[in-house]
């Protein structure tokens, strides 16, 4: 039993200092989430515009084309609740801060959170979209971002993308993925959410109302954007959904006066995306100019 | 907690230690230990399930004391039934009930009358096929005498609950498993050793071969209207691998895990793919239970004594409650019949032992013969088990008529999720290639490496291990279910 133990310890031990080095490494990895909250605690006194939303805003919304001091906090597969919760731990530290763009896409009415990804909002942030202990609290490298992950992301240096202010930009158009094979493949795997969500509609809506709420007491206007999506995604789209989705923002638009910028209805050409459902930089720009115009043109008019 | 989680790798050290560290001076304490460490394990997927592997623990252990102190025939018949009666009557209430509501229904309107059939909404108890025949064999062994009924309630009850077999097999007979707990087991090393090894090939089986496998035969079963015929034969071949590593990959784990604590399991599968004809399948596949069915049905029903119309009627009702045994659905039923069709020929010409000894032994590579025999047998049972995967008969049926279309000569394809372009799932291959010539390697063997890791040099076992734990780890599949969970 003696000998079994003995070797048994010894054969792991190679096993565990490695999980153990793994983890330690994964813990204090520079990614994007975490790269995006130094930039935020550095500058967060001096921003002006605030942009919240998943990847299509991540891409989408480039702060370099806004004449006032943007942010953009957006993150692949973000959730309003993240959005949300971000912004309130550091809102009271943001005296600049006028605008704030809530990105509202095709599915964002039903999108509660990743659960492969909730872990690093806990990490990053001390956010937990469920209370109480999580595994992954445990282990980021099993429980977290798995084994394989875990590793290809220590050894694997981040790729060179242009980054700005958080915003992230892709280069011209990836063309397998800018199809209708593709389009269709997004829109069935966004009503696979929205299906399986129905439910949670309602909720998502009751934290925008209060999140306004929070923003209106501190005299911060809510600006909600729905970004383009390409020819091929709009071909799939079930327009009943979309049509929901305008309906719920135009109640909230008549309700606090929010002002909806809908960029979705514009018939953009394909040069302006990467994908089927997300912008490159010339297209982030067009939108992002677009964007500061109307700002500009509200901060004159008031 | 599955095998191949987190939660049973924490949980397996720290029952092994206490077993052998804190109880292992006294038999009853290894046996206490073993029963709450699997009223943990079962526990752990739902705690309500304990109540039912209770009652039927308590149940069959009074029938087995009743059983021996009874001398009247009727009486005890009456006992067995019993045993019968409530050990079928919880599978038949959590598994079946619905399904024959449904079809009663269906018959009802079909005659164009209503029938308002009451739906439970359920769970099926994880494991209640497996753990319900492992009683009912030692309620029958007591009943015709082969057996010495136990007086120990907590061996009986270890030995229904006993956490590595408990919730997929094998199927371990009263018989065999039973008296293993009567006696107070001691540490060895190099059967600890063994266990580790099976449980390690079991998880590159599990993990790499059936879960990687998993992901393409879901996308293709899911579209199985829009592939091309040799894609859907690749579907079923795929299927093929991905239920075979599931399974036996499951049931090497749990030998493995029992060979730790001293306990020593049957062999549930001898290499089933490289059978030379549908019998020799059936003495190789799910080895457990097709010998239950065998001593506990066939036999008891005339088994091959008497006509042969006899014989084809025994072989027919094994095959057809062996498939309604995998779940409640037309498909398994289908799917045992076929099954039993393809056996016929073989019955009928008397032919049905006539592979039963090692394949191609002492040979590098199967004679022409016996590659033709083992590949014909490979591509008709990945045929058969279309309707095991199946959802219903409409989809089986659909997908069958889809492989033997013009399509089937084309090159097959494998869909990139996002694109919906086809690609090559090359590492997959490169992996299903290994993998078969590792087990062609070991076909003889109890598992496919178990005499290579027994007689290599320590420096090339210790390289063979680190290799497959890395394997596991990084070409590990996206994590499934347990197939034979389900049922």
């Amino acid at each position: 039993m003696k000998k079994f133990l003995i070797k048994s310890i010894l054969f792991i031990s190679p096993l565990l200092l490695c999980f153990i080095y793994l983890e330690v490494e994964l813990r204090s990895l520079d990614t994007f989430l975490k790269q995006k909250k130094e930039y935020l605690e550095s500058n967060v006194e001096n921003i002006e515009v605030l942009v919240l939303g998943n990847s299509h805003a991540l891409n989408g919304i480039n702060p370099a084309d806004f004449n006032l001091n943007t942010f953009n906090l957006g993150m692949g597969s973000q959730s309003l609740f993240y959005d949300f919760g971000i912004t309130k731990k550091y809102v009271t530290r943001m005296p600049k801060l006028k605008y704030v763009l809530i990105s509202l896409d095709y599915h964002t009415l039903y999108h509660t959170n990743s659960e492969n990804r909730d872990f690093l909002y806990t990490h990053y942030y001390g956010l937990r979209y469920k209370e109480g202990y999580q595994k992954s609290d445990l282990s980021m490298l099993f429980y977290g971002f798995g084994l394989k992950k875990g590793i290809d992301m220590v050894f694997t240096s981040t790729p060179e993308v242009a980054f700005c202010k958080g915003w992230i930009g892709y280069e011209g158009s990836n063309k397998a993925e800018l199809s209708l094979k593709s389009g269709e493949n997004r829109v069935a795997f966004f009503n696979e959410m929205i299906n399986e969500n129905r439910d949670y509609k309602n909720a998502i809506v009751d934290q925008i109302e209060s999140f306004v709420g929070v923003l209106d007491s501190l005299k911060i206007q809510p600006v909600f954007v729905t970004l383009p999506c390409s020819q091929y995604f709009k071909t799939y789209a079930d327009s009943m959904i979309w049509n929901e989705n305008i309906a719920i923002v135009k109640q909230l638009n008549q309700k606090y006066n929010i002002p909806y910028l809908n960029f979705y209805e514009n018939d953009m050409e394909d040069k302006y995306f990467f994908n089927s459902d997300h912008m490159n930089k010339d297209g982030a720009q067009v939108i992002s100019k677009d964007i500061d115009l109307f700002l500009e043109q509200r901060s004159i008019s008031k | 907690m599955y095998f191949n989680s987190i939660d049973f790798a924490i949980f397996l050290p720290v029952v092994f230690l206490l077993y052998w560290f804190v109880v292992n001076k006294k038999l009853e304490h290894q046996n206490v230990l073993i029963l709450v460490s699997s009223y943990v394990f079962y526990g752990w997927w739902d705690w309500r399930f304990l109540s039912l592997i209770l009652f039927s623990t308590l149940i069959d252990f009074f029938v087995g004391i009743s059983l021996s102190k009874e001398e009247n025939e009727f009486k005890r018949k009456r006992l067995l039934w019993l045993s019968i009666i409530v050990n079928l009557g919880f599978l038949g209430v959590f598994k079946y009930y619905n399904f024959f509501v449904d079809n009663f229904i269906s018959a009802f309107s079909f005659f164009g009358m209503e029938f308002k059939g009451q739906l439970f909404r359920v769970i099926l108890p994880v494991g209640i096929s497996f753990y319900t025949f492992q009683t009912l064999s030692y309620t029958i062994d007591v009943y015709k005498k082969t057996l010495k009924p136990t007086k120990n309630f907590i061996s009986f009850a270890a030995f229904v609950s006993f956490f590595p077999q408990l919730v997929a097999g094998p199927i371990e007979r009263a018989s065999d498993l039973l008296p293993q707990f009567y006696k107070k087991r001691e540490f060895n090393y190099l059967e600890a050793v063994h266990g580790l090894r099976q449980v390690l090939w079991g998880l590159v089986k599990k993990v790499v071969i059936a879960d990687n496998c998993a992901e393409l035969v879901n996308e293709i079963f899911n579209n199985y209207q829009n592939c091309s015929g040799s894609t859907l034969l690749l579907g079923a071949v795929l299927f093929s691998f991905q239920i075979y590593g599931d399974f036996s990959g499951y049931s090497d784990i749990a030998i493995g895990t029992s060979r730790l604590f001293g306990f020593n399991l049957k062999q549930n599968f001898a290499h089933p793919y490289f059978s030379r004809d549908i019998a020799e399948f059936w003495r190789r596949w799910h080895i457990s239970l097709s010998t239950w069915f065998r001593d506990y049905l066939y036999i008891p029903l005339g088994g091959s004594k008497g006509s042969m119309l006899l014989k084809i009627r025994n072989t027919f009702i094994i095959f057809l409650v062996s498939g309604f045994w995998h779940g409640a659905n037309w498909t398994f039923v289908f799917w045992g019949a076929i099954n039993a069709f393809l056996f016929l020929p073989i019955l009928m010409s008397n032919k049905n032992r006539m592979n039963v000894g090692d394949i191609a032994p002492d040979r590098i590579l199967p004679s022409i013969k016996d590659f033709f025999s083992i590949s014909l047998t490979f591509v008709v049972t990945s045929l058969t088990w279309v309707f095991f995967r199946a959802d219903n008969l409409g989809v089986a049926l659909g997908y069958m008529k889809g492989i033997f279309s013009k399509s089937l000569l084309s090159i097959p394809y494998a869909l990139e999720p996002i694109t919906g372009n086809p690609i090559l799932p090359k590492t997959l291959i490169i992996l299903l290639i290994g993998f078969v010539v590792i087990e062609w390697i070991g076909r003889n063997e109890e598992f496919a490496l178990s005499q290579f890791m027994r007689k290599s040099p320590a420096i090339v076992r210790y390289a063979l291990y680190y290799s497959l734990i890395f394997i596991v780890f990084w070409f590990g599949g996206k994590e499934q279910v347990f197939i034979y969970f389900q049922f």
